[in-house]
């Protein structure tokens, strides 16, 4: 079960909203202050979320959001009513986003895992947007995705390899 | 699928969330609001509100969401003026092309701006409304002259120079129940402009000094200036002392120096945690300079095109 409030002893109101999540329309009533990270964990069980900072600030829990990544955690889920979000939950029929996961695996760019999902929609956004991204469009795209283990260069060429295989 | 999630007991709810679809529906939330006992905040992107309710920095028992309005939206064309709407998300003035040749400071304000995420959700009336001296759409606006078009619910529209804005560290001339609906670019032909943002880190950081300039010459002689400052005081700041130093002159590195000066003069930045009022002090007229030489670079190269046009 969710936070109930971020607010302590004051509960929230709640809404009835219809979000779609990895392509299936989902209709919960939820405490408006619940945030979007949270309702896809905790409701949907999709587990590839991950929770950081909390702030807006690592990365860990981009989504797909109408397309763009953003961050889940200073998302409420209430503001996603009518909107589609993908999660890596969702990928599998996604060509680029399989590229990427086949690259990191083949790269190594993934240590501990934890900023991996957050890393790999950001990528898939960026290329989406464009096709023929540079090394240094690609390491400003993923200034907002904090990897612990330090593991940049990798995830780096991972990205890279997938741009020149020109998918 | 339909699912009840959260504690049963929700009697005497306490925080509300509110996201009108038009003024019309905003400014009947607000009038059954008015003498209530919710303190309705306005909510954009999110990136700081969400984030300073979580810490405890703001409070609030409503939160009215701006997103769904139309009003709010989109790029307006007119003949003498371009506006651009509050809910325009950073990212995508990047690459505006309505903001033309002489908007090039503020696609490079919206590319400094946080992270690529952020700039996603982050909204350009956003950005304004929090007040901060920082905000890099700030610096940027002043330096092309921009007008707020503001709302308020009783109808009564009013229009704003961006330089009005600010009144104190943290504050705004907006009333409590006034919104941005729009910001307004002038059409500047002509001009040129330029944007720099010294942070802490390169990417993903609060700037402790953004500068902004643009330039118009006429027959290679400074006709016109602007100069913005982002923390160099308790609001950005418009050094008009250095734009008269320039007007008259050709672009020169001694001029551009002088300018700096003469901004860093009347600049009273403080301290904080992320630099001492001593190093803002020095990056001032570094910034400020450095800005004013890149605008009159990129004059140059618009003259260029236009004479192997000619040719």
């Amino acid at each position: 079960m969710p936070e109930a409030s971020l607010w302590g002893e004051k509960a929230a109101t709640k809404r009835r909203v219809t979000i779609t999540v990895n392509e299936i329309p989902y209709t919960y009533t939820l405490p408006v202050d619940l945030r979007l990270a949270d309702f896809l964990r905790e409701c949907l069980n999709l587990k590839s979320v991950k929770l950081g900072c909390g702030a807006g600030d690592c990365g860990a829990c981009t989504v797909l959001l109408d397309g763009r990544a953003t961050p889940s955690c200073i998302v409420m889920a209430v503001e996603a009513h009518g909107k589609s979000v993908l999660t890596l939950e969702g990928a599998e029929r996604d060509r680029l986003i399989r590229a990427l996961q086949v690259a990191f695996i083949e790269k190594g760019a993934v240590q501990c895992g934890f900023c991996t999902s957050g890393m790999i929609l950001t990528l898939a956004a960026l290329l989406r947007e464009n096709r023929r991204p540079t090394k240094e469009d690609i390491k400003r795209a993923l200034a907002g995705n904090l990897c612990r283990c330090t593991g940049y260069q990798r995830i780096i060429n991972a990205a890279l390899a997938v741009v020149s295989d020109g998918l | 699928m339909s699912q009840t999630v959260g504690p049963a007991a929700c009697q005497g709810d306490s925080f509300g969330y509110e996201a009108p679809g038009s003024l019309e529906e905003l400014a009947a939330i607000l009038r059954s609001e008015a003498g209530g006992e919710r303190t309705p905040l306005f909510l954009a992107g999110g990136t700081d509100l969400w984030v300073d309710l979580r810490s405890g920095k703001k409070q609030a028992n409503l939160v009215i969401d701006l997103k769904q309005l139309p009003e709010l939206s989109g790029v307006r064309e007119r003949e003498d003026e371009t506006g651009l709407g509050a809910l325009l998300p950073i990212h995508s003035l990047e690459s505006l092309p309505a903001l033309g040749r002489e908007g090039q400071a503020l696609r490079e304000a919206a590319s400094a701006l946080g992270s690529y995420q952020v700039r996603n959700r982050a909204t350009l009336g956003g950005n304004l409304g929090n007040g901060a001296p920082t905000a890099d759409m700030a610096a940027a606006l002043i330096a092309l002259d921009a007008v707020l078009e503001l709302w308020r619910p009783d109808g009564s529209g009013r229009r704003v120079a961006v330089t009005d804005f600010w009144r104190g560290a943290g504050k705004t001339c907006l009333g409590p129940q006034e919104v941005i609906c729009r910001v307004w670019l002038p059409r500047r032909v002509g001009w040129s402009s330029a944007f720099l943002k010294q942070g802490p880190r390169r990417a993903m950081d609060i700037a402790i000094v953004n500068a902004a300039v643009s330039l118009k010459t006429v027959k290679g002689v400074i006709a016109d200036a602007r100069v913005a400052l982002g923390g160099a005081g308790a609001t950005p700041l418009r050094p008009v002392g250095a734009e008269a130093a320039l007007v008259g002159q050709k672009p020169s590195m001694a001029i551009f120096r002088r300018a700096g000066e003469l901004a860093a003069e009347v600049s009273d930045p403080r301290g904080s945690g992320r630099a001492s009022r001593e190093y803002r002090l020095s990056l001032i007229p570094v910034l400020t300079e450095r800005a004013l030489t890149l605008a009159a670079e990129r004059l140059t190269s618009q003259d260029d095109k236009k004479v192997a046009r000619v040719k």
